[in-house]
């Protein structure tokens, strides 16, 4: 949790940021409007911002990719709720968050239904989009913060449409562990093709960024399961189409995928997802991977072979 | 040195900062270590190391970091202590200390090691850290006349072949590091001499690691110059057998056997890096490292080095 003094100097430099946002705005074509991110402190955090708020634990950087209403949010927000319900996911629980305003509010909206929510529902452009998931395994003594990015779907269209330069997004640039979210009764739908072609334009994009290279895990993530379940032959034929046509465009000869619903937080396949996505961030750091430390042994070695 | 900051704040950070934004971080890292002292030096290990805080760091160091990087964000505590092991990185491996200071806070950090067998912290760049352990010898080995054999030896043969040789005999700059060497070679016999006329005093105690804290303390009491390459160890661990050296001690009991012995450092003036000498008058130091097991050996090493490193800040 942060204490009281981090959460002022927090409010202070939120405060400070929110004033000079226009002229940055101006500056950089509007790459930059992130600034404006996190009003409220315990907010959903900019790339700017997320440094700061890193706590002396390992730390793993998961980035959700997805056009809008493919159900990134949801996912989070389900992520979330079921750590705080459920007390833990698998071999993992909840310890703290420094974004509990970001990850509540994807909760409500998970829960906010209506014909007027249809334009609010949804993760806005000028939110912050990083959320923070401290986490421990049970029964071990290993800590994770786990950094989540859930970017508004309308950037990665932009990106599609080549509105928007991929080059100035930090956390896709830094992150080891992709999810790449598609609405599943889209790709059944008259869109399909459209569509189709945004995901292979941001495939390729992700391929050009470096991203794929840099990335250990890929997960093709087919949400909205539900809403497909009279058409399954038709979906699970889309479904292997659109497989084969990002591996082609990523360069790749093979991703993970699955099927889930992320809404319902009963479902088996999603607590797996949250636990596979939990557990590659918790590999993410091999204790051996430590180099010999104990100058102390390399002095016992000199003077026993002597 | 940027691609060293840049590698240190790695593992730390989530997104890269911007090269701007690590050049002021690494001018401030600069600053720092242009006022550096052996106490400054002292804390700044201690907080990398085994995330000791210290409230005198935070003006000269945490403030002059933290104002160097506003565009960062908030910097965080993660990112701090990075930033501190890219400015003990830059004492020991950088140019803008004197070679003695360099070595002394190589020392310091190897000494400081201990620290994490009794915290388990874990460093910001672990891998960063064995380039700093090498300073110390190569300062020794820096120090120590370098002369040719050959040169010496027929040098040698002159003089004792010629009484009158110093008198008749220009001395050169090439001859005066002969007889530098010869010097130096013998201060390093006597030494070795003294301490094996006295290996008695040695051999009674019944306690190994009376008889282990006894022979350091009097081998780093009787060094007339700290920076002699003596490998000292080599002789004091000639004391013991294998089977002793292997033995295994809690700390607890070696520092109720070093607590017996004087020392001669004030309480006041030892480094924090200096582990078991500090912990002998800091009781949570104390309390923390009881559960810790080290070997004779080992007890030997770290011992031997912390009383070089107290010596070398007190010179």
């Amino acid at each position: 949790m942060l204490t009281m003094l981090d959460a002022d100097k927090k409010n202070q430099q939120k405060t400070e940021g929110v004033a000079a946002p226009e002229q940055d705005t101006q500056q950089d074509g509007g790459q930059n409007e992130q600034q404006e991110a996190g009003t409220f402190l315990f907010d959903a955090l900019s790339d700017d911002e997320v440094n700061g708020v890193l706590k002396d634990m390992r730390h793993s950087l998961v980035v959700l990719i997805g056009l809008p209403g493919s159900g990134k949010s949801t996912f989070v927000g389900s992520m979330y709720h079921l750590l705080m319900t459920k007390a833990s996911v698998g071999n993992y629980y909840m310890i703290d968050s420094d974004t509990y305003v970001g990850l509540e509010r994807r909760v409500y909206l998970r829960y906010a239904h209506g014909p007027n929510l249809k334009h609010t529902k949804r993760t806005g452009d000028l939110e912050g989009h990083v959320l923070t998931l401290e986490l421990a395994e049970k029964g071990g003594k290993n800590t994770l913060q786990l950094i989540v990015s859930d970017r508004t779907g309308e950037r990665y269209r932009e990106y599609a449409k080549g509105t928007k330069d991929m080059s100035g997004d930090l956390t896709l640039l830094s992150t080891e562990h992709l999810y790449i979210f598609v609405a599943a009764d889209i790709l059944t739908g008259s869109e399909y093709l459209s569509v189709m072609d945004y995901y292979e334009k941001i495939a390729n994009q992700l391929k050009a960024a470096g991203v794929i290279e840099r990335t250990k895990t890929i997960t093709l993530v087919f949400n909205k399961i539900d809403l497909v379940k009279d058409a399954m032959a038709r979906f699970n034929k889309k479904k292997t189409a659109f497989i084969a046509a990002m591996n082609k465009a990523m360069g790749l000869e093979g991703t993970d995928n699955c099927n889930v619903q992320s809404n319902n937080i009963d479902s088996a396949e999603l607590k797996t997802l949250i636990e596979q996505l939990i557990g590659y961030s918790f590999a993410d750091y091999d204790e051996t991977d430590e180099p010999e430390l104990d100058w102390v042994k390399e002095k016992i070695d000199k003077y026993t072979k002597l | 040195m940027k691609e060293k900051l840049k590698q240190i704040l790695s593992k730390s950070l989530v997104v890269p900062l911007k090269d701007d934004q690590l050049d002021k971080i690494d001018k401030a890292c600069h600053d720092i270590v242009e006022d550096m002292d052996y106490e400054l030096a002292d804390k700044l290990i201690c907080f990398v190391v085994g995330n000791r805080e210290y409230e005198s760091l935070q003006e000269g160091v945490e403030d002059k970091i933290k104002d160097a990087s506003p565009e960062v964000g908030l910097v965080s505590d993660v990112i701090y202590r990075a930033c501190c092991q890219y400015v003990v990185w830059l004492a020991v491996k950088g140019n803008q200390l004197g070679d003695s200071m360099r070595a002394g806070i190589s020392l310091m950090v190897r000494n400081a090691m201990l620290l994490r067998k009794l915290r388990g912290v874990k460093l910001p760049a672990p891998e960063v850290m064995p380039e700093l352990y090498g300073a110390w010898d190569e300062y020794l080995q820096r120090e120590e006349p370098d002369t040719s054999l050959d040169e010496s030896m027929k040098m040698a043969t002159d003089v004792l072949s010629n009484m009158d040789y110093f008198t008749t005999t220009a001395i050169d700059d090439k001859r005066a590091e002969i007889v530098r060497k010869w010097a130096y070679d013998a201060v390093i016999t006597l030494l070795r001499t003294r301490f094996n006329d006295s290996r008695d005093n040695y051999i009674g105690e019944e306690k190994q690691s009376e008889r282990m804290t006894m022979a350091v303390r009097d081998w780093i009491r009787n060094l007339p110059m700290i920076t002699l390459n003596t490998d000292g160890l080599k002789t004091i661990i000639g004391l013991f057998s294998q089977e002793e050296l292997n033995q295994k001690y809690s700390v607890k009991d070696l520092l109720e056997t070093l607590n017996e012995y004087d020392l001669s450092i004030e309480d006041g003036d030892v480094m924090n890096s200096s582990v078991l000498i500090s912990a002998l008058s800091n009781e949570e130091m104390k309390k923390g490292l009881s559960d810790v097991k080290l070997s004779l050996l080992e007890y030997g090493i770290y011992l031997y080095y912390e009383l070089i490193a107290e010596k070398l800040i007190e010179e």
